[in-house]
């Protein structure tokens, strides 16, 4: 435990002091804070034309149309930010040789994975809280947000950008060149994101077609998104994070071995 | 402390140590010699468990490297060739992860930091940053590092290449003072590193350790026979003819261009060597000089590894 802890902190505290942090950081809070003012905007452009339609306003609230759709591009946007975080994790050991270090240290391969993976998630989980902001300027002007399915959206969330690290993670094993994790770990997260679109055409692809959805990152994160925790999902996503966790270590382990 | 018996690595095929078997009793230094690719790293990253071996065993303080790798490294201070630096970080924060990670008690921690950084010379460097620093530097830290759990084995790969002669000088000594409570290997290129700081000496060469012994016998050749210097003042004088009438001399030739200058080949022993003194004196040719020649490692190293263009010394 306290291996892990250690490997975590020292990860953590390097995202702090590495540029490519700050300017994740900075595009990022640009980015969703401008969608975020885009749904404001349209928000209140339904609530007008719902004051002239009841039927219609009985069905508008904040949730749906702010909260939901703000964390699904967040969801877009991480498919793009969770490779690049994750991409020096292992990489840049192998090329400072510093990889030589970890692993004559007195510490297991699975310990140190678990530490490089909670370090990247913490950072994460750090990004996660910036955008925290967002629903509380709404809860702040009195709106009637629920808070129950804010829960359920950032469990869900947090899961998700979790399976995009354990995949980055993964695809930062493999090599000592950071591009190449980069690239190899957004076409992972990208081909989870969509492999369930397939599923979903003509009416659905049957057996096969619910096969995929059910291997679809982004169709477990919609069940989030509605303020629903199925513990399919919960389960799903777990699988997938330790899944990755485990390859990694065996590629770690299996690199002792060339 | 580490015995090391037909270890064996090879990659893809191509192997890279062949049967290397040779033995480090605690306390002792031994200088791991050969030319550039000949082995010493990969022995090394076998030892520290970083890679496993293709056959063979090595234990060190009796645990096995393979079965037992959490404990061989838990007792092994390694530093590589390339000094596993975080760049982003202080040293004193480099060195706190790393005692941390080797299980220096949390609370011991910040007294180790001190004792490695006093004896490594970063003492008022501790909060600069690793990025910044030079090459000279940089090796400390390395070696800090390394000392920082006091391990009873250090493992040191080439640990004064690219440094300036006064770093090279600090850092042997450093080495030096490890001797006794430490048992060290450390590999080079250098030869003089090794006659400076080490009192065994294992020499490699194409993955094979073609000789390992204490540094003193190596010198003292196979003890059969010794060479002699000899330096007459008077020229001219039938000198080789003489001496080789003696028996036990094997052969007389001119040492150099030098007149009166003598090579000797003899057996070795005093009472000979006083028979020569004695003839020499005489005939009256006049004894300038007469040296035992031990033959230096320098000479081991480069007739066991062949050609002096190959090692680079």
């Amino acid at each position: 435990m306290r291996n892990i802890w250690t490997i975590m902190t020292r990860e953590l505290r390097s995202y702090f002091v590495s540029p490519i942090a700050y300017v994740i950081l900075t595009f990022f809070l640009f980015i969703v804070g401008y969608f975020f003012l885009a749904l404001v905007l349209q928000y209140s452009e339904f609530s007008m034309q719902a004051s002239a339609n009841p039927m219609w306003a009985s069905q508008l609230n904040l949730h749906d149309v702010i909260v939901r759709n703000f964390y699904s591009t967040f969801g877009v946007i991480m498919i793009f930010v969770a490779p690049i975080l994750s991409m020096r994790i292992l990489a840049e050991e192998r090329r400072m040789g510093t990889a030589e270090l970890l692993l004559t240290a007195p510490i297991s391969t699975g310990q140190l994975v678990m530490g490089k993976y909670l370090g990247a998630l913490g950072f994460a989980a750090f990004m996660l809280l910036l955008t925290f902001q967002y629903p509380l300027y709404l809860i702040m002007t009195g709106a009637a947000l629920e808070k129950g399915p804010l829960v359920a959206v950032y469990l869900g969330t947090l899961l998700m950008v979790g399976a995009f690290l354990s995949a980055g993670l993964f695809s930062s094993s493999l090599s000592s060149n950071q591009i190449i994790s980069a690239i190899v770990g957004f076409v992972i997260c990208l081909f989870f994101w969509v492999v369930g679109f397939l599923g979903g055409i003509g009416g659905g692809g049957g057996e096969y077609g619910e096969l995929l959805k059910a291997l679809s990152i982004s169709e477990h994160y919609e069940d989030f998104l509605k303020g629903v925790i199925d513990t399919g999902s919960v389960v799903y996503y777990l699988t997938f994070i330790a899944f990755g966790l485990f390859l990694t270590q065996r590629v770690i382990d299996s690199g002792r071995w060339r | 402390m580490i015995e090391v018996e037909r270890l064996s690595k090879s990659f893809g095929g191509r192997p890279a140590v062949k049967e290397v078997s040779f033995r480090v009793a605690k306390g002792e230094i031994l200088g791991f010699l050969g030319p550039n690719g000949a082995g010493k790293t990969t022995t090394m990253r076998i030892l520290t468990c970083y890679m496993p071996a293709s056959s063979g065993t090595a234990r060190v303080a009796g645990f096995d490297v393979f079965e037992q790798s959490q404990e061989v490294r838990r007792r092994i201070g390694y530093l590589p060739e390339n000094p596993p630096l975080y760049d982003e970080m202080t040293i004193r924060s480099y060195l706190d992860f790393v005692a941390r990670i080797k299980g220096v008690p949390g609370r011991q921690v910040g007294a180790r930091i001190d004792v490695v950084a006093a004896r490594c010379g970063l003492g008022d460097v501790l909060s600069r940053v690793i990025g910044h620093l030079s090459r000279g530097y940089r090796q400390r830290v390395g070696l800090a590092q390394a000392l920082i759990n006091d391990p009873p084995v250090l493992i040191l790969d080439e640990p004064t290449v690219g440094l300036d002669p006064a770093q090279i000088k600090e850092i042997r000594e450093v080495i030096k003072g490890l001797a006794g409570e430490h048992t060290v290997i450390f590999s080079t290129h250098i030869l003089s590193e090794v006659t400076a700081a080490c009192s065994h000496v294992a020499i490699i060469n194409y993955g094979e350790v073609v000789v390992s012994g204490p540094l003193s016998q190596l010198a003292a050749g196979d003890g059969a026979t010794q060479r002699i210097h000899l330096q007459v003042a008077r020229e001219g004088e039938p000198v080789a003819q003489t001496l080789m009438r003696l028996p036990g001399v094997h052969s007389v030739g001119s040492d150099g261009a030098r007149p009166g200058a003598y090579a000797l080949t003899v057996e070795a022993s005093a009472e000979l060597r006083e028979r020569i003194a004695a003839e020499v004196v005489a005939r009256g040719w006049g004894l300038l000089e007469m040296t035992p020649l031990t033959p230096s490692l320098e000479d081991i190293y480069l007739s066991l590894t062949g050609s002096g263009a190959r090692a680079a010394a």
